[in-house]
């Protein structure tokens, strides 16, 4: 009798607290703090990032400047917070589009099959067959297009991803008898898809738009690092890394801090999606 | 068949077990101090409902508890312990002393290995090819398989053949002990009583013990020697089972025994055992079935009762066994009192089905691929306030019906229609009959535990099928209405279905399909998948609906005697034609099918109680 075996799994199922672990926590400091950064921008910076002080010139951390200067003098602590915005609206934006654009087509995808299901699969598979980065590398480059071009772009290139992970978590559900018990109430398509099975994928769709989002960070990083998809001389964190390399030995820091702050963005991000999962997946337990 | 208790008594048990106790790593307790012998050659059945401790209990015994559970007490085998056993001797002894057999074979057997090797691999003694392969033969004949089938992979076998090979593969090593998980479980009737009479007579040819688990008391009895009655991880009676079946002492196998309605005959008021199966861990100080039990007294719940011998084989867990006694056999005597039933109602169809065809194709291989006829043009009608049965077994074409008469599939060829309406082809529909098709039936399904969506709450789930008919009256003091009109609480439209035990899922799922106010209810083997003492309790309650909505029922199912208690008339389904219809009681007592009647001797041999004592 399955329900018999049901009632007692679900008690030799291991208890998952809760609360965050330590790890899970320190990394949701991390993104906070980051966060703080976007949002504030330049004003929690001690110094003026634009600043230029020529006659300091590029310096080790002295103080006044505890991560130094680059070339021109500016301040490197400076220039890695106000940095933060360029760095992670983009690949925000990315994931956003990703979940809405990519798990809406899933859901449609899987939910309806048939045509409906093989035209979003081949565009998908299309857009899997595509070298992304290089894509993205010469569209920018022929077009000099500028920052939200690079949204669109990475959002476009990453999508299938997610179509995909939608479409197979929406086949699971829509084969369980409530999403027929909703049919037959004849609800329609949006509502059922949003209000039914949206809530119960949304463990899987959550984890998989927040490594979206990491994976957006390190395109981003990267375009920037080669001067794409950002202006000239805005410090973003992928532009800083590539300047550095020029004052590596005067001024490590100037290299090393953003793409430190990119590996802790990264891992943290990756860490609460973890967390996400675990957390969403006890709400939608049957 | 249930064979006299002929194993001899000796000096030594087989397995003896003795203060079985199962705990999570939480110190939650599931199984509490169960104890028990089984002689050589005995069968025994372990019986009780979802959490009972049964499934656990066997587990224990052959060392394959979970690794977040465990157990104290002593389990021996023939004066070995088996408890706390190191990992390599119990190695050697399962399979060649102890084998177990679970209930679903095809999760039982790897998809990837014949038939053939599964058998090899617990075979002993010396491994030349020809004579592995003579003996794989010889196995396969002794559980009635053709000795091809040995070269055969699961999934190639149906269910009935696949539980024969998995049974072949348990007794490959020539144990003492089989134990049997639910092995008929997830079987069609006629396989049920085949797969029962092949481990009846296995075990009389090896002269092996035999130690059945099922929730079924009716299955239990057909083989078993003895019962031990299981209830909220206790063991609460254990006695000779024609002792058990012919004078119950405990409260709760008496319930048991009358919460199966007869085959044989109608009842006007369905017995069942009111409320939930507690927790075994909340019921460790006090007799755990006192909740539920009309004979509950304040020494009930004052301290755990003992399991005190009545003779030396009967054993029960009752303060007031001796007191009660002739009451329990009293209620057993009212119980068998047949009733006329209502006379069927006459009026217009509600639904009518004609020359219904569907063939679902499966994509594999080329264009066409294999067809399966699903349905081969069946025609019935269901009249208003008429419930009627649909009978037949997996396969046959009964769940296909009701998806055609919802419209989630639709048919090949023929007409399906609805309250007037033509539904052949939902997508045909103008907007507005749509939503008057849709409004004008609703379903029940079989798994509650699928059938609610997880990550919505009760309430929500109601009024949201409350705004279908009416968005006005589609408020929360609606919903607790529904609620208490399936007798559940109000409180319980802020609870999300994991909160909820099975049969109050049913019930929830009950009254999302009546916030519609369908003129039929299709019920899909509504009662299937829930404990026994709750299927009663759901059958009423749309018994009940019934009389006082007037809503007309398709009520599908595979169970007879179910069957019986619910329906007018009968339609009785076989491979996607219909091949018998009638009044209930003509199709059931005087079948005229060859194929009625094959159903009903396999349902009669192993269902009743109240059948058997009437007879």
């Amino acid at each position: 009798m399955a329900a018999a075996e049901a009632g007692a799994l679900a008690l030799v199922e291991p208890d998952v607290s809760r609360r965050p672990s330590v790890l899970t926590a320190a990394a949701m400091v991390v993104a906070a703090i980051v966060l703080a950064c976007v949002l504030a921008g330049g004003l929690l910076a001690p110094v003026d990032p634009e600043q230029q002080n020529l006659a300091l010139g590029v310096s080790g951390p002295v103080s006044g400047h505890p991560l130094g200067t680059d070339q021109v003098g500016r301040d490197v602590l400076s220039q890695v917070i106000a940095g933060a915005r360029p760095a992670i609206v983009g690949p925000a934006c990315v994931a956003l589009g990703c979940l809405v654009l990519g798990c809406g087509l899933g859901m449609l995808a899987g939910y309806r099959g048939g045509a409906v299901d093989a035209v979003i699969n081949r565009l998908a598979d299309l857009i899997y067959a595509l070298p992304a980065l290089l894509v993205a590398i010469v569209v920018l480059g022929v077009t000099n297009g500028g920052y939200w071009l690079t949204v669109a772009i990475a959002v476009l290139l990453s999508m299938p991803y997610q179509i995909r992970l939608s479409r197979s978590a929406t086949q699971v559900q829509a084969r369980l008898p409530y999403v027929d018990a909703v049919r037959t109430l004849g609800l329609p398509l949006p509502r059922v898809l949003a209000r039914h099975i949206l809530p119960n994928i949304a463990p899987t769709v959550v984890a998989s738009v927040l490594l979206d989002f990491v994976a957006a960070l390190i395109v981003f990083a990267s375009l920037q690092f080669l001067g794409l998809g950002v202006e000239a001389g805005s410090p973003a964190w992928g532009t800083m890394i590539a300047d550095g390399q020029a004052v590596l030995f005067l001024n490590p820091w100037n290299s090393v801090a953003p793409g430190i702050m990119l590996i802790l963005t990264a891992v943290s991000v990756t860490l609460i999606g973890d967390w996400a999962f675990a957390h969403a997946s006890r709400r939608v337990k049957a | 068949m249930s064979a006299p208790s002929a194993a001899p008594r000796g000096a030594r048990a087989l397995l003896e077990v003795e203060g079985l106790t199962v705990r999570t790593a939480q110190e939650q307790l599931l199984v509490h101090d169960v104890g028990f012998t089984l002689d050589r050659g005995e069968v025994m059945g372990l019986v009780g409902e979802s959490g009972s401790g049964k499934s656990l209990t066997a587990k224990a015994i052959v060392g394959l508890l979970p690794r977040e559970l465990r157990a104290q007490g002593a389990v021996a085998l023939e004066g070995e312990a088996l408890l706390g056993a190191r990992e390599r001797a119990l190695r050697a002894i399962r399979g060649s002393r102890i084998s177990l057999l679970l209930q679903d074979p095809f999760t039982m057997l790897n998809p990837l290995q014949t038939v053939g090797v599964h058998i090899a691999e617990s075979l002993r003694g010396p491994r030349d090819r020809a004579r592995t392969e003579r003996e794989i033969a010889r196995r396969l004949e002794e559980v009635g398989l053709d000795a091809a089938v040995a070269r055969r992979h699961p999934f190639e076998l149906s269910g009935g053949m696949a539980q024969r090979a998995a049974i072949a593969a348990a007794l490959a090593g020539d144990p003492d002990l089989l134990i049997v998980d639910e092995p008929t479980t997830a079987l069609d009737v006629t396989n049920q009583e085949r797969v029962l009479r092949l481990l009846a007579a296995l075990r009389r040819g090896r002269g092996m013990a035999l130690m059945l688990i099922t929730h079924d008391l009716d299955v239990a009895a057909a083989i078993c020697d003895r019962m031990v009655v299981m209830y909220a991880g206790s063991v609460v009676e254990n006695a000779p089972a024609p002792a058990l079946l012919a004078a119950p002492r405990h409260p709760y196998s008496l319930g048991l025994l009358l919460s199966r309605p007869p085959l044989s005959a109608y009842t006007e008021q369905l017995r069942f055992i009111p409320g939930n199966v507690p927790k075994a861990s909340a019921v460790t100080d006090r007799c755990p079935f006192a909740a539920r039990c009309r004979w509950q007294q304040d020494r009930c719940i004052a301290g755990r009762p003992p399991l005190d011998p009545l003779d030396p084989a009967h054993l029960v867990r009752c303060v007031r066994a001796g007191e009660i006694a002739g009451e329990l056999r009293r209620e057993l005597d009212a119980a068998v009192a047949p009733a006329a039933p209502p006379p069927p109602p006459e009026g217009a169809p509600v639904a009518r089905v004609q020359e219904a065809v569907k063939t679902y194709r499966s994509a594999s291989g080329r264009r066409g691929g294999d067809a399966t006829h699903a349905l081969r043009g069946v025609s019935f009608e269901i009249v208003e306030g008429e419930c009627l049965g649909l009978v037949g077994e997996s396969g046959s074409g009964k769940t296909t019906i009701a998806k055609a008469l919802v419209g989630l599939t639709r048919v090949d060829g023929g007409r399906v229609e609805l309250a007037g309406l033509d539904v052949s082809d939902y997508g045909a529909l103008g907007r507005a009959e749509r939503t008057a098709a849709r409004r004008a039936v609703q379903v029940v399904f079989q798994n509650p535990y699928a059938s609610l969506n997880p990550a919505m709450s009760v309430g929500a789930a109601l009024r949201e099928a409350l705004a279908v008919r009416d968005p006005s009256a589609a408020g929360a003091a609606e919903a607790e209405r529904l609620l208490a009109r399936v007798g559940l609480p109000g409180a319980y439209a802020r609870c999300r279905p994991a909160a909820l035990s099975g049969g109050e899922r049913q019930r929830v799922a009950i009254a999302r399909a009546l916030a519609v106010r369908p003129r039929l209810l299709i019920c899909d083997e509504p009662v299937a998948s829930l404990d026994v003492s709750i299927q009663a309790q759901i059958l009423e309650l749309l018994r009940e609906i019934r009389r006082s909505e007037g809503t007309s029922l398709l009520f599908i199912s595979h169970d007879l005697s179910v069957v019986r208690q619910m329906a007018d008339r009968i339609v009785v389904l076989y491979r996607g034609e219909v091949v018998e219809e009638g009044p209930a009681g003509a199709v059931l007592d005087t079948p005229r099918h060859e194929y009625t009647r094959t159903l009903l001797a396999s349902s009669a041999s192993h269902t009743g109680i109240t059948d058997r004592r009437r007879s």
